[in-house]
C-alpha cells in the first residue's frame, strides 16, 4: 500500500484527525492564502486522493480538528477564537454545513 | 499565578467537555447548544485529554515554545513533565490504551509514550518535514501526520502503518 498525490494547491498543512471509517480530514493554506479543509477518503485503507471541502463559514486561521463520535468535524479557527462544527459525511457530499459555532472566550495566558 | 489559573480553568473546561463526550453517546449536540458553550477555550492551545485501560483520565499539554509536554490529572494537577526527545512539539492523539503520540516537530519524529509514561519515548522518523499534528487509527497501529514544512519545500500528509511509511500526500 503506497502511494503519492501531488497537489500543487497545497501551501502548508497544519491540523488533521481520522474519522471514524479511516478518512482523515485535515486543513491548512492554499497557495491562494486561504484556509482550505481537505479529506482524503479511506486512507487507512490506501486512500490517496486530496478531495477539498467547502465551509459555509470562513475560517480566519486553520486550528485542531476534531471528528466527533457522531460524525460531525469540529474545526477550530486560531483567529476567530472559535470552534466550528459540522455535518459532513464524505463520500456522499463535499460541502460542510457548519451548525451552531461554539461561543469561545479568549484564554490570556 | 495568572497563567496558572487560566491553565486550570482550560484544563477544567476540557475535562467538562471531554467527561460530555464520553458520557453523553450525543454530546456533540448538546454541547452545541448546552451549558458548555461559553466555555474558556483557546483553539491554538495542543492539548489531549485521554484515559486508558487501567490509565486514569490524563490531559497532557505540548508546549512548544519550551519545548516540554505538562501531564495533568483531571483535577488538574500536574503529574509530570516530558522532556526526554522533546523539541517543539505540536498536535498529539491517543489510543485506547493510553499511549500518547507527539508531533514532534523540532526533531521531525513522531514519539510515542507507553501509557504511565514509565519509559523514554519510541521515536518515529518523519523524513518529509515537520510534523505539526498526528492521529492514530487501528488502535495505534496506522498514523496519519500532517506536515507543515517539508523539507523538498511541500507540505504534506504523511501514513505510517506499524511505523513504517506507506504513503504521501502533498
Amino acid at each position: 500500500m503506497s502511494g503519492n498525490v501531488t497537489d500543487p494547491a497545497l501551501e502548508m498543512v497544519y491540523f488533521g484527525a481520522f474519522d471514524k471509517t479511516g478518512n482523515f480530514h485535515f486543513n491548512g493554506f492554499n497557495t491562494s492564502g486561504e484556509v482550505f479543509v481537505a479529506v482524503i477518503v479511506h486512507a487507512n485503507t490506501g486512500g490517496r486522493t486530496v478531495q477539498y471541502l467547502s465551509t459555509d463559514n470562513t475560517i480566519g486561521f486553520p486550528g485542531g480538528i476534531q471528528v466527533n463520535n457522531d460524525g460531525t468535524i469540529s474545526i477550530g479557527d486560531q483567529s476567530g477564537l472559535a470552534i466550528y462544527t459540522y455535518s459532513h459525511h464524505p463520500v456522499a457530499r463535499s460541502a460542510l454545513r457548519s451548525r451552531r459555532p461554539y461561543s469561545a472566550v479568549q484564554w490570556s495566558p | 499565578m495568572k497563567r496558572k489559573i487560566s491553565l486550570l480553568l482550560l484544563v477544567a473546561a476540557f475535562s467538562a467537555v471531554s467527561f460530555a463526550q464520553k458520557a453523553m453517546p450525543k454530546c456533540t449536540a448538546r454541547l452545541s447548544m448546552g451549558p458548555y458553550t461559553k466555555s474558556v477555550v483557546h483553539p491554538f492551545v495542543n492539548h489531549k485529554f485521554f484515559s486508558g485501560v487501567g490509565v486514569p483520565s490524563t490531559i497532557a499539554v505540548s508546549d512548544f515554545i519550551n519545548s516540554d509536554i505538562n501531564v495533568y490529572d483531571d483535577s488538574g494537577t500536574l503529574q509530570a513533565t516530558l522532556t526526554d526527545s522533546v523539541s517543539h512539539p505540536q498536535g498529539m492523539a491517543t489510543d485506547r490504551m493510553g499511549n500518547l503520540y507527539v508531533a514532534n516537530s523540532g526533531d521531525e519524529n513522531i514519539l510515542i509514550w507507553a501509557a504511565g509514561f514509565g519509559g523514554p519515548p519510541i521515536a518515529i522518523a518523519d523524513p518529509d518535514g515537520e510534523p505539526a499534528d498526528v492521529d492514530v487509527r487501528d488502535n495505534g497501529a496506522f498514523l496519519g501526520v500532517t506536515n507543515i514544512l517539508g523539507n523538498n519545500g511541500v507540505t504534506s500528509v504523511t501514513f505510517y502503518r506499524n511505523g513504517n511509511r506507506v504513503g504521501k500526500c502533498h
